[in-house]
């Protein structure tokens, strides 16, 4: 049973389901997304976790969490799951709901020094850090 | 001599030289022809994972839009970036009608895109023309030799573009690597992530996971670690430097792409690469000197 909510809140979990086209609620918490994250110890919310915690409305708990900027999108996890949830669309829906605050967290000259990276690298960060 | 549109992208003329030189050089010996499209953009990179951005996807179709115009229905990537990319992009502009109809719109500068253009891999024309004909243009076989392949994400995921059937489990390079004479190892993180582009933000997190893949790798005792896409080269070869830093004990292996090991086996004289980070000559004078 999906809980009723209401407010601001509604419209986050709106929010959350147009952006990514998914629905957190069809996760049962299996596991199979963490167990296959590559990037899982750097994550402070496991991506099962991520779901667990949107189905009982901690949208600010996730919104602050350091997983959504660590997952780069390998699709491990959405080829895994059983109910075929695609997580990384819900990660890439909650940084979008921070960045499109008017919002830039990259800036190229913070890199400028610090090495020589592929183009295709610095490209991509512009996509995940600015909206 | 068969000619096929090609799409390098971004990288492919910055630290991605040696995929397509090398590429260039196999191709003219196995009988086809990459012709780089006379205009083309950036792919986007990434395919856009919100519903509603389409801005995102522009470049991709734009792309398609200038294969679109040699009258040839097929585009070539040596990047899994910009193949995942395009045909991704490619995918949503046919099933789902709002999208397609608000690009057209939106570009109404441009010719009407089809939908048409098949974005393949440069691995797929190899295993179109067949390891048989490979195996005849071997000139070095690599007898004795181990090597890992390593497949990354986007040639593989989302498994609707999997350029092979088993997206779990793939063979393709495991063929070629049989075909050039080679014995190819079993590593459990050929197809996990290398840490794509947080090598920029977070070097160290990049580092742990070319640390997996490494010790996979080493474990089996690999002489050479293959790869298909430019920023895993760079993650596998550059961040293996972080790890030797932190664990002096690491035994670093090189990283090639499987063009420029395909060149090896295919030519007389040492190819002329960029220099890696985890030298590859000792692997290159075994294989020349055999």
């Amino acid at each position: 049973m999906q809980a009723s909510l209401t407010g601001h809140k509604k419209e986050i979990e709106e929010k959350i389901m147009s952006i990514s086209g998914e629905n957190f609620y069809r996760c049962y918490q299996c596991g199979e997304c963490s167990s296959g994250c590559p990037a899982g110890f750097e994550m402070d919310i496991l991506p099962n976790q991520i779901n667990a915690n949107l189905q009982i409305g901690e949208f600010e708990k996730v919104l602050q969490s350091k997983t959504i900027w660590i997952c780069v999108a390998c699709f491990e996890c959405g080829t895994r799951c059983p109910h075929n949830i695609d997580i990384a669309r819900i990660n890439e829906a909650l940084r979008q709901i921070k960045i499109r605050k008017n919002m830039d967290l990259f800036n190229i000259w913070d890199v400028a020094n610090t090495g020589e990276f592929p183009t295709v690298a610095l490209v991509a960060s512009f996509r995940k850090f600015t909206a | 001599m068969i000619e096929y549109n090609y799409f390098p992208g971004c990288t492919l003329k910055t630290t991605g030289k040696d995929l397509e030189k090398s590429a260039l050089k196999i191709s003219e010996k196995l009988g086809f022809k990459l012709v780089e499209l006379p205009r083309w953009h950036c792919c986007g990179t990434v395919a856009s994972l919100s519903t509603d951005n389409k801005m995102h996807s522009l470049g991709a179709i734009r792309t398609m839009i200038r294969v679109q115009e040699t009258g040839d229905e097929k585009v070539v990537s040596l990047c899994s970036i910009c193949y995942n990319t395009l045909k991704r992009v490619n995918n949503v502009f046919n099933t789902d009608p709002e999208f397609k109809d608000a690009v057209v719109k939106f570009m109404d500068d441009e010719p009407e895109y089809q939908g048409n253009v098949e974005s393949i891999h440069f691995l797929q024309i190899l295993r179109e023309i067949g390891f048989d004909k490979i195996k005849s243009a071997v000139k070095r076989p690599l007898n004795g030799m181990k090597i890992a392949p390593y497949y990354g994400c986007l040639l593989l995921r989302p498994k609707e573009i999997s350029i092979d059937e088993n997206y779990e489990s793939p063979t393709i390079l495991e063929e070629l690597i049989e075909t050039l004479g080679a014995e190819p190892v079993d590593n459990p993180y050929k197809i996990e992530c290398c840490g794509s582009y947080e090598t920029v933000h977070n070097p160290q997190q990049v580092a742990s996971m070319v640390f997996n893949i490494i010790e996979g790798a080493g474990k089996v005792d690999a002489d050479l670690i293959i790869t298909s896409c430019p920023l895993c080269h760079f993650n596998l070869d550059n961040r293996q430097a972080i790890v030797k830093q932190i664990n002096p004990d690491f035994m670093p292996i090189p990283v090639l792409y499987f063009t420029q090991l395909m060149e090896l086996t295919f030519s007389e004289q040492k190819p002329e690469w960029q220099k890696n980070v985890i030298p590859v000559d000792e692997f290159v004078e075994k294989v020349l000197n055999k």
